[in-house]
């Protein structure tokens, strides 16, 4: 090893080391002691190592078409938020936290925008430094540690559902966030990462109102958004650095994507249950012999006129006081105020279920049934989740 | 090349308009959209139910024990007769780092005007109450039947969801 290559890779530590020692002081020591100062706090000890990036010499040889590229990313987010607000109408809204005086907007935009233009500077500094890929893998990690949250504490790891909600709905999102970052970083220097990173920040400190979607939503747009600018900076890259006939550009062109992110987005809607259709697997054998453990059922969402076409022998999918059960109506009644009551029992039970269900409780009605592919779901729900009655893929 | 470009930015040109009317038109609507609750965008805002527990009781009984999570809080109570009324104190905490003030309390006045009208809510918070980050507050909910009622209502269940609205501090 010779003595460039020995230095680089000092620095390399050295810079990991003051990191690493930031992460530690900003998440976990910092929020204790300062409250309501950690902004500040944290402010401080990022302009701190900043100072200490800005001498990192950089290779800027990846570069090429670098305003091609932040027109496509800007594009790409522009679009992206358009969806995302218009997704409100059809899922309601939720207001800002953030003060709507204005100089706590001015406040907020220096705290919040200013320091992820700070880290992605230090980011694209440190990784373009040299461009290996232990230098991306370890900055993009040590970047995605310091944007999680931490405030849940040991809580998150509580139970096998917590467990998975975190890693869900703060760990990937933050992976691709961090992947896609570094790879800017890479491809484009700072003003690229800015060109997604900013307008975000931007968006988040600005808008008063957002979609009330729920984690997993949120969760599949970042993963999404993450996964749309890497293929089109990827593209427009390989398009600018390699002699590519016009087959070819045709073959690599993101669009061709489009139907197959479409498809993905469809299917994750109709797993998580947004479309009037839902699959729900069977984990006990109270239906047996009508529907097996493990098989999948397809449970069709009802509305009140639907909830009056309900009949004996319908199978029902309801919650209950401890998850979600599908029975077999046996009886159906009425109260006071007019108000359908509906009797039901497993299949392989011996006597009916002992509430009767009311109108608010019903999710759908069973309409499909498809054997043995809800196993995986089974597993999932028992060994991670560690549910013993059935519950939805 | 050049028209590809060209092209690009005046895409981008088209969708900051696009931005730019939907602001428009959010300042024209933003009175009649509904809004339900504050979204959790940062990691920085972590404001949170971090207890539930019985208080004062009078004539009545916990059905189920109060449970909570980190938005929502419930409580299932049983009151006996007229007079009767329960209390639980319920503890919101700033686990973030922004300093927050109550906005306001949605859903009391909603379900007071329920049926039945006897048995009303009531939480002794405040609009404008302070949370800064790091600091934590208990509340007590009252539900109570009235002494007054004359006639045992229909039906004896009233759920109610009330919503504590906050804000960062200005």
């Amino acid at each position: 090893m010779n003595k460039e290559k020995r230095t680089i890779i000092l620095y390399v530590a050295i810079l990991c080391m003051i990191l690493i020692g930031c992460l530690t002081l900003t998440v976990f020591v910092v929020p204790s002691f300062f409250q309501e100062s950690t902004r500040i706090v944290t402010m401080i000890i990022w302009i701190a190592i900043t100072i200490i990036a800005i001498p990192i010499e950089n290779d800027h040889t990846r570069f090429k078409g670098k305003s091609e590229k932040i027109k496509t990313t800007l594009i790409i987010v522009t679009i992206y938020y358009i969806i995302y607000f218009l997704l409100g109408l059809i899922v309601g809204y939720k207001r800002s936290p953030y003060s709507r005086g204005f100089f706590m907007i001015i406040k907020n935009l220096f705290y919040v925008v200013g320091l992820i233009a700070i880290q992605d500077y230090v980011r694209s500094k440190v990784i373009n430094n040299q461009r290996k890929m232990i230098n991306y893998i370890l900055f993009t990690f040590i970047f995605v540690l310091l944007r999680l949250d931490y405030t849940e504490g040991f809580k998150v790891f509580s139970s096998g559902e917590k467990i998975f909600e975190y890693i869900a709905s703060v760990i990937i999102p933050e992976l691709a966030k961090g992947c896609v970052c570094s790879y800017l970083a890479i491809s484009g220097g700072t003003l690229l990462v800015y060109a997604y990173s900013i307008p975000v920040a931007i968006f988040q400190v600005l808008t008063p109102i957002f979609p009330d979607l729920d984690w997993f939503l949120t969760s599949i747009f970042d993963v999404l958004i993450s996964f749309i600018i890497f293929l089109y900076n990827n593209y427009e890259h390989t398009i600018k650095t390699t002699r590519l006939t016009r087959r070819e550009k045709k073959k690599i062109n993101p669009i061709r994507k489009i139907p197959a992110i479409m498809i993905l987005l469809i299917t994750a809607a109709f797993i998580a249950g947004f479309l009037p259709i839902k699959p729900v697997a069977i984990m006990s054998y109270s239906m047996v012999p009508t529907f097996s453990r493990g098989a999948i059922v397809i449970s069709v969402k009802m509305n009140e006129t639907d909830l009056h076409k309900l009949k004996v022998g319908d199978i029902l999918h309801y919650k209950a006081e401890n998850g979600e059960v599908i029975h077999r109506i046996i009886n159906i009644k009425q109260d006071k105020d007019g108000k359908l009551l509906f009797q039901t029992k497993g299949d392989n039970n011996n006597t009916a279920d002992s509430k009767l269900v009311e109108e608010e409780q019903i999710i759908g009605c069973i309409k499909m049934y498809i054997p043995y592919i809800g196993y995986p779901s089974v597993w999932f729900n028992e060994i991670i989740l560690q549910k013993k009655s059935f519950i939805t893929i | 090349m050049s028209t590809k470009k060209n092209n690009k930015t005046l895409i981008l040109v088209i969708l900051l308009l696009v931005i730019v009317g939907m602001a428009v038109g959010y300042a024209a609507l933003s009175q009649v959209i509904q809004i339900n609750g504050t979204a959790n965008i940062t990691a920085q805002w972590k404001i949170m139910f971090t207890n539930i527990e019985e208080g004062k009781m009078n004539g009545a009984e916990t059905n189920t024990e109060p449970s909570y999570t980190a938005t929502t809080a419930n409580f299932d109570v049983n009151l006996l007769y007229p007079g009767a009324s329960a209390q639980y104190l319920v503890t919101v905490e700033n686990k973030g780092s922004i300093d927050a003030e109550l906005i306001n309390i949605d859903g009391i006045e909603a379900a007071n005007a329920e049926t039945p009208t006897d048995i009303t809510y009531s939480i002794n918070a405040k609009e404008n109450d302070p949370l800064p980050s790091g600091s934590k507050k208990d509340y007590i909910v009252t539900v109570q039947w009235d002494a007054d009622a004359t006639e045992i209502p229909e039906s004896k269940t009233k759920t109610a969801t009330i919503t504590l609205n906050y804000q960062q501090t200005d």
